[in-house]
């Protein structure tokens, strides 16, 4: 049997890779994709613990997670098309107009 | 055997990861994306959850990384974008990515580590109603959890509406 541990420690490593591509990538859709990858690592630890806890109601919250995930995905990928039209980019840099 | 499937999976996993944070362009990243959550799914049946291995597969690998694909696709970017300092500075990249790394493990494995629950593991029949998984989760899910399922429904529709509203082109007033 695999200890809790390791899966909590994959689980921080993916976020950490999550975190990072938000925080350095300009190109929005690999932001949005890293955004994908720390909603993923969450899974994984709500799973983890509805392992090791006894409970399936680690597992009814992934569903639910992933249904946010997908209605999240649809809307921002609308926006980045909208901003691909205004701008012809889709950089994040460019997208400034609520910046002052 | 099962340890050495998980190390295996978890390494497929944190590689395709990285590269899609380190692709420089946003179809390799999805396709490395795509490679993740199948690991991940693995991971999944390695866990016993059976339903939520195949929802991963289906609704993330399938649904999502395709639309992504699709919207890749039809942008067509032809300029590559620039990239931050930060971004070639690989010095402050690895320094930033452990110091993060370090504060999540921490916090978390010390709340796993002070729970009860570390010691006695329950084994896997509570998962499984006639030998299905997927079973046992409709259980809870249409008694304790019937009102957040309808609300889910709510989301979807708002999305759809949203989705709507941002796509359809500008009109012109007259």
């Amino acid at each position: 049997m695999i200890p809790l541990n390791y899966y909590l420690i994959l689980s921080g490593i993916l976020f950490t890779i999550g975190i990072i591509g938000v925080l350095y990538r300009r190109n929005t859709l690999i932001i949005f994709m890293s955004i994908e990858l720390m909603l993923n690592s969450a899974n994984l630890t709500f799973v983890a613990f509805s392992r090791f806890l006894g409970n399936l109601d680690g597992q009814i919250f992934v569903f639910f997670v992933m249904v946010v995930a997908a209605a999240e995905v649809v809307v921002g990928l609308a926006i980045i098309v909208n901003l691909y039209r205004h701008h012809k980019s889709i950089s994040a840099d460019r997208a400034n107009l609520l910046k002052w | 055997m099962e340890l050495f499937l998980f190390i295996v999976f978890a390494l497929i996993c944190i590689l395709s990861s990285l590269g899609v944070v380190f692709f420089k362009s946003p179809i390799r990243s999805a396709l490395s994306l795509i490679i993740s959550f199948f690991s991940m799914g693995a991971i999944y049946i390695i866990l016993n959850a059976e339903f939520v291995a195949l929802m991963q597969v289906l609704v993330y690998a399938g649904a999502i990384m395709v639309l992504f694909l699709f919207i890749i696709m039809l942008l067509d970017i032809k300029h590559p974008i620039k990239e931050t300092v930060l971004y070639k500075n690989n010095f402050f990249l690895i320094i930033s990515l452990c110091l993060i790394f370090i504060v999540i493990v921490f916090t978390v494995a010390n709340a796993a580590y002070n729970a009860k629950f570390m010691k006695g593991l329950k084994g896997i029949s509570w998962m499984f109603i006639n030998n299905s998984n997927t079973k046992a989760i409709g259980e809870v899910l249409f008694n304790k959890y019937l009102l957040p399922f309808e609300v889910t429904s709510l989301l979807l529709l708002v999305a759809a509406i949203g989705i709507i509203v941002l796509g359809k082109k500008k009109q012109i007033k007259d």
